[in-house]
């Protein structure tokens, strides 16, 4: 799956396939800010399914879980989907 | 998605160990859809009306249900069900018992998935079982929320007059686009419309009070039944705050003198039939029975405004350096962002609801206002979870406060902020109000040259530690360590406290915010 911008069909977030993250590079090679900031903090886990997620309340892009939080909480609770579309 | 939350039907979908039990507790719940032949008939004959056919008689809901759960319509067979469903109700009212529970349901769907498995069962048992009242429990709970939605209508009517007819009221430029204009839900996962005028140009961002996040109406698959603090976005939020919050929030913008940096915002009471009840068969805008009054937050719209990955991607584009991206967010609304961020101790601080406009001057020359939206989630009950991306993303965090930005905030008075709170109902929210302002005056005046980023530091201290603990000074090492939750390491001796901090926070992931957001890195 991937999420990508409804005005801007060229923008994508992120990349999930085969249970790994691939996050596009800006066209200057710097990684996006969206990249940055899954780095630096993350998805924030709900509390009731922290045990699902190695009892962490964030997980960041470098765990192996990321790709099930950005699944599972972020694009159903994070993700302005006005803006933003889950295709696969 | 995985087996133990939805399917796409918008039915739950259970693990197969639960499987027996989603089958059993949706055969209660159809019992009471389940009325018997004769009871159809009688009720029929009692209003004059010609006795229902057979296909009338057998009220299978029209809700998907999960595959394998075969659901029995019409007659029920089971005579302890049958008693245990509804003793003494009425044919009629168990036929729309029943079709709510179906309904009800089918909204709550999102629950388990954000709150673990055991909500789901809960669910299922309060649609099973009978109440104090004979009915159901789970339409026991609706029936009480309701209440409570239709009182706090009434307990801010008065207020809400009154704001209409003021000078600089918003109302009648809302009443005049709402009349002739169209209220279309948005897809996020909160109860958000957008009243978009004639031409189809979006104006205002209504919020009822009852679609939002949790609550009883809300469309996305996350309507809940409860109030109770596990079940709420946040533990220290209440439900059915987030209007008074949002207005509240704006009304402390204004008088900080920050009110520009975040749309104008009033609470309203609406009438349109394109809101949405529980038991409403469809999610879809106009299907209401009717038209509904709710207790609504009105938020001006942000024309041109593009969210911070959009921004990143645009400036990308057009070639500009990183450090002329810095230089296109003005440091004055980037700084009063974070002070009302600060005063209201947001939880929801997400760099999504940062959004930056795109405006040109006169003279052709382009400009990017910086705003934030969306203070719904401010005003906690206690200071936990306080939120702010911002800390993450820019060098701007790194420059003094700005004279005026203390000014600001120095003139900000703990009574008059706790009046305001107290006239939006939000009482309980004073005391964490008071500590956090008392803090912030305590930091700024001990720090004449205190930093954005030290401040948003000492913030998350506040909302980890005790209020003493932004107060201290502390040595690098501390502040990187300092995530963890409140009477963590009690008992323990300095040294191991931090360690121990240091532990949490990683696995909480607020180390890095401190790595990124420590002065000298």
């Amino acid at each position: 799956m991937k999420i990508i911008s409804r005005s801007n069909p060229d923008l994508c977030l992120v990349e999930i396939s085969n249970g790994k993250a691939t996050f596009p590079k800006k066209i200057s090679g710097k990684p996006t800010f969206f990249e940055t900031i899954m780095q630096k903090r993350g998805v924030e886990i709900p509390a009731g399914r922290v045990e699902d997620f190695g009892n962490k309340h964030f997980i960041k892009a470098d765990n192996p879980l990321f790709p099930k939080a950005i699944e599972e909480i972020y694009c159903n609770t994070m993700l302005d989907k006005d803006r933003y579309e889950v295709v696969d | 998605m995985p087996d133990n939350i939805i399917s796409g039907a918008g039915s739950f979908k259970l693990p197969e160990s639960m499987k027996a039990t989603t089958a059993k507790a949706l055969e209660g719940k159809t019992v009471s859809t389940a009325v018997t032949a004769k009871q159809k008939e009688s009720t029929a004959s009692t209003r004059g009306e010609a006795a229902p056919s057979k296909a009338e008689m057998h009220d299978t809901p029209k809700t998907p249900l999960p595959s394998g759960v075969a659901v029995h319509s019409g007659e029920t067979k089971d005579p302890k069900i049958i008693a245990s469903a509804a003793p003494a109700a009425s044919a009629e009212a168990l036929k729309t018992f029943g079709k709510t529970l179906v309904t009800a349901l089918d909204k709550m769907e999102g629950l388990p998935m954000i709150f673990g498995k055991s909500v789901g069962k809960k669910l299922l048992s309060m649609a099973q079982s009978t109440g104090t009242s004979e009915k159901p429990q789970l339409i026991e709970a609706i029936e009480q929320r309701r209440s409570e939605i239709a009182g706090k209508i009434e307990e801010f009517r008065p207020k809400i007059e009154e704001a209409r007819h003021s000078k600089d009221s918003m109302h009648t430029e809302f009443e005049s686009v709402l009349a002739t204009g169209t209220l279309e839900r948005t897809r996020g996962a909160g109860g958000a419309y957008i009243l978009k005028d004639e031409a189809g140009v979006p104006q205002f961002i209504v919020k009822p009070n009852d679609e939002d996040l949790f609550c009883l109406n809300n469309t996305k698959g996350c309507s809940s039944p409860f109030l109770d603090t596990q079940y709420r976005a946040r533990n220290s939020k209440p439900l059915y705050t987030s209007v008074q919050t949002a207005a509240c929030c704006y009304d402390f913008a204004k008088m900080a003198g920050v009110d520009s940096i975040t749309p104008r915002i009033a609470m309203m009471i609406i009438k349109s039939d394109a809101f949405h009840d529980v038991s409403d068969p469809s999610t879809t805008t106009k299907s209401a029975d009717g038209i509904r009054e709710k207790l609504c937050s009105v938020q001006r719209f942000i024309p041109n405004a593009r969210d911070l990955n959009a921004i990143d991607a645009h400036w990308d584009k057009k070639g500009f350096s990183e450090d002329e991206q810095e230089a296109l967010v003005d440091q004055k609304r980037f700084e009063d962002i974070n002070i009302l961020t600060w005063i209201t101790g947001d939880s929801d601080g997400h760099f999504e609801n940062i959004l930056i406009g795109e405006q040109q001057d006169e003279k052709g020359e382009t400009s990017y206002p910086i705003s934030r939206v969306d203070f719904d989630l401010s005003f906690m009950e206690k200071n936990l979870q306080y939120r702010n991306d911002l800390s993450l993303i820019s060098s701007h965090c790194d420059k003094p406060l700005s004279s005026s930005g203390r000014e600001k905030i120095m003139n900000l008075s703990a009574t008059g902020g706790g009046e305001l709170l107290d006239s939006y109902g939000l009482s309980g929210s004073k005391q964490a109000f008071e500590k956090r302002i008392k803090v912030l005056h305590d930091m700024i005046s001990n720090n004449p040259s205190i930093t954005i980023t030290a401040i948003n530091e000492r913030m998350y201290l506040l909302s980890t530690q005790d209020p003493e603990a932004p107060l201290k000074s502390y040595e690098e090492e501390q502040i990187k360590a300092s995530g963890a939750p409140k009477d963590a390491g009690k008992g323990l001796d300095p040294k191991q406290q931090i360690e121990r901090a240091r532990i949490e926070a990683s696995e909480q992931g607020l180390e890095s915010i401190r790595k990124k957001t420590s002065p000298g890195e």
